[in-house]
């Protein structure tokens, strides 16, 4: 049995532990279904995930090997998604390998079973919910997954970068090659402040979104989650009515007679 | 404004220094982009240096820098960063300060000629940026020794329990503050763009420390600032016909390449480097323009010095002025790469090995 040590984890301690979906698969690599489903998952729902590779047959060699190869596509995927994403092997039976990882690793929610687990076995021993991945990108019904991941790998925009890099360019021929007329129209003063002005924006609109498709081709593009709101609670307006005024009661009891008192 | 249309028409281009424009432009932009500000202080005499008239190289640069302020704050925008409440706030009142900025500037003309102006703007450039700078430096400091986990200043958090009406909330930035206690920031900003052409260099360090926001947020909010008093400084200089639009075009293709690529920046880094970058930019500035006062002092007659001398400092603080930008440059896309690597190899392995 060979693990990445799960319990020896850095992050994400105490109250603050993050929560995870258990991804089981029992081949030598997790199907392109289950990986895009487990990493669609745990995107819409802001979990970790976990991998646990069930070796059946208990006699594999190379574990550690095997180990590094078998989660590879999912880290990957997980990891371009800002996903954290941990690997772990156990030789043996699904439900008895998941029921021992639920108590090393904390917060486990879900479980999504890979194609050909035994998903019986493993429900014998889990009581959290579990999905599994039967088929294909079609269902028996013929629709096709929701969580679904689409366009993955995505197209990097060539078309787009084309396109705004020869308006740009059109744009700065436009004036270079007239560059006498425009510097004498545009410094003209007084309302003819609106093309330099007006100039400017069109050109920042144009090179603008060049620029961006620019560097979204050569692959630069801002990390998918930035740490930013993890600061300090809201400092949120005080609500007006939200204030209950203690109340004056006045109890008053029919059988009471005043005049005996 | 017939001779300033000539003068303007005469400004010969070559390709060198269209790439020396280009250059500064993109560099610039990455600064701006990142830190909110920059590019201004060494434009504006790159372009003198070229044989710009100097008003036609302010107004030129100005007519730059809104537009690739609003490129910048699109972009930041989109991570969620920008606090627009924020800065047109801050906008306003820094309105009020470049009015009075340049009443002071007027002023100092009037009395001590050029050179007592020259001196005056140097010597603002020196005290301001080695006291925010210091500051700054030696928060980043600390910030980074304990962990990288940015604190909100004692200050910031007194002002912001003080109720003192109108009280404004931000959203974006996560505060809740007076609006008296954000006039002085704006203002200040305002009186020292009218001064050194750089009013992020106060209005960043002012928002972080005396309203609490984070420096990514003021970063990214100063791009509005940039855009609402780049724009109003642009009308009025186009107004004189001062703006040469080609300069404005060519150092315009540098920086909007440059601030997308620093806006982008941003979201690899920790905020302490942010902090860090600010610092270094300003105490090299702040070195530069020190280099530039013995030239003052000697066209006021206050001291004598030999003309080589002169030369030698002149060119010195000019090529410290790019070495700042320089500097600024490298650290930025060195922790960009740092944060791309670490969050392309430790996402991938788990946080078992993080």
């Amino acid at each position: 049995m060979t693990k990445d040590d799960p319990t020896n984890q850095s992050a994400g301690k105490g109250s603050t532990e993050r929560r995870k979906i258990l991804v089981v698969g029992t081949g030598d690599a997790f199907s392109e279904e289950t990986v895009s489903y487990a990493v669609h998952l745990a995107e819409r729902l802001d979990y970790d995930l976990v991998a646990l590779s069930v070796d059946e047959s208990g006699r594999r060699g190379y574990p550690d090997r095997w180990a590094a190869k078998a989660a590879g596509t999912l880290k990957r995927r997980a990891a371009q998604k800002g996903i954290r994403c941990e690997h772990a092997v156990k030789a043996g039976d699904p439900g008895w390998a998941v029921d021992e990882l639920q108590h090393e690793i904390r917060r486990i929610e879900f479980v999504v079973t890979d194609l050909g687990v035994n998903r019986e076995e493993v429900a014998r021993e889990v009581g959290i919910p579990m999905f599994s991945v039967i088929s294909g990108s079609m269902d028996s019904k013929g629709g096709t997954d929701m969580t679904k991941e689409q366009g993955v790998p995505r197209k990097r925009p060539v078309a787009r970068t084309l396109a705004y890099g020869l308006l740009t360019a059109a744009m700065y021929g436009a004036v270079f090659w007239n560059a006498d007329a425009v510097m004498g129209t545009f410094t003209r003063g007084g309302w003819y402040a609106a093309f330099p002005v007006g100039t400017v924006f069109l050109f920042s609109f144009a090179h603008g979104a060049f620029a961006a498709n620019l560097w979204s081709l050569l692959g630069i593009e801002a990390r998918k989650k930035p740490v930013l709101r993890e600061t300090e609670p809201k400092a949120s307006r005080k609500k007006k009515s939200a204030q209950k005024r203690p109340r004056a009661y006045a109890y008053v009891n029919p059988f009471h007679r005043i005049d005996k008192a | 404004m017939v001779p300033v249309n000539e003068a303007i028409q005469f400004i010969h281009l070559d390709p060198l220094s269209v790439g020396f424009l280009f250059l500064v432009g993109l560099i610039g932009g990455l600064v701006s982009g990142f830190i909110g500000s920059g590019g201004a202080f060494v434009l504006t005499p790159g372009m003198m240096s070229l044989g710009v008239p100097g008003t036609i190289a302010v107004a030129s640069n100005m007519c730059h820098k809104f537009p690739k302020a609003l490129v910048g704050a699109c972009k930041r925008f989109k991570y969620g960063q920008v606090d627009i409440k924020l800065g047109l706030v801050l906008a306003a009142s820094a309105g009020v300060g470049v009015q009075a900025g340049i009443r002071i500037q007027h002023f100092i003309l009037d009395r001590w000629g050029p050179a007592g102006s020259d001196l005056y703007v140097s010597l603002s450039f020196v005290s301001i940026l080695l006291v925010v700078g210091g500051y700054v430096s030696r928060d980043a400091w600390k910030t980074w020794k304990s962990g990288g986990k940015e604190q909100v200043s004692a200050l910031a958090l007194k002002l912001q329990k003080i109720h003192l009406p109108p009280m404004i909330h931000f959203k974006t930035a996560n505060v809740r503050i007076s609006l008296w206690f954000t006039v002085p920031v704006g203002f200040a900003t305002g009186v020292l763009a009218a001064t050194i052409a750089v009013g992020g260099f106060v209005g960043v360090p002012g928002m972080i420390y005396a309203m609490g926001v984070s420096s990514l947020v003021s970063t990214a909010t100063e791009l509005v600032i940039a855009f609402v008093m780049g724009l109003a400084g642009t009308i009025n200089w186009a107004a004189y016909g001062m703006v040469d639009i080609r300069l404005t075009l060519i150092i315009l293709a540098g920086s909007i390449l440059g601030v997308q690529l620093g806006a982008i920046g941003t979201t690899y880094v920790k905020e302490h480097t942010i902090k860090t970058v600010m610092a270094t930019i300003m105490l090299i500035v702040a070195f530069s323009r020190a280099l530039a006062v013995p030239i003052y002092l000697h066209r006021l007659g206050l001291v004598s010095l030999d003309s080589g001398i002169l030369g030698v400092l002149d060119r010195a603080s000019f090529v410290t002025m790019c070495l700042a930008l320089g500097t600024g440059a490298v650290i930025i896309v060195g922790s960009m790469i740092l944060g791309w690597k670490s969050a392309h190899t430790t996402l991938e392995p788990g946080y078992a090995e993080a």
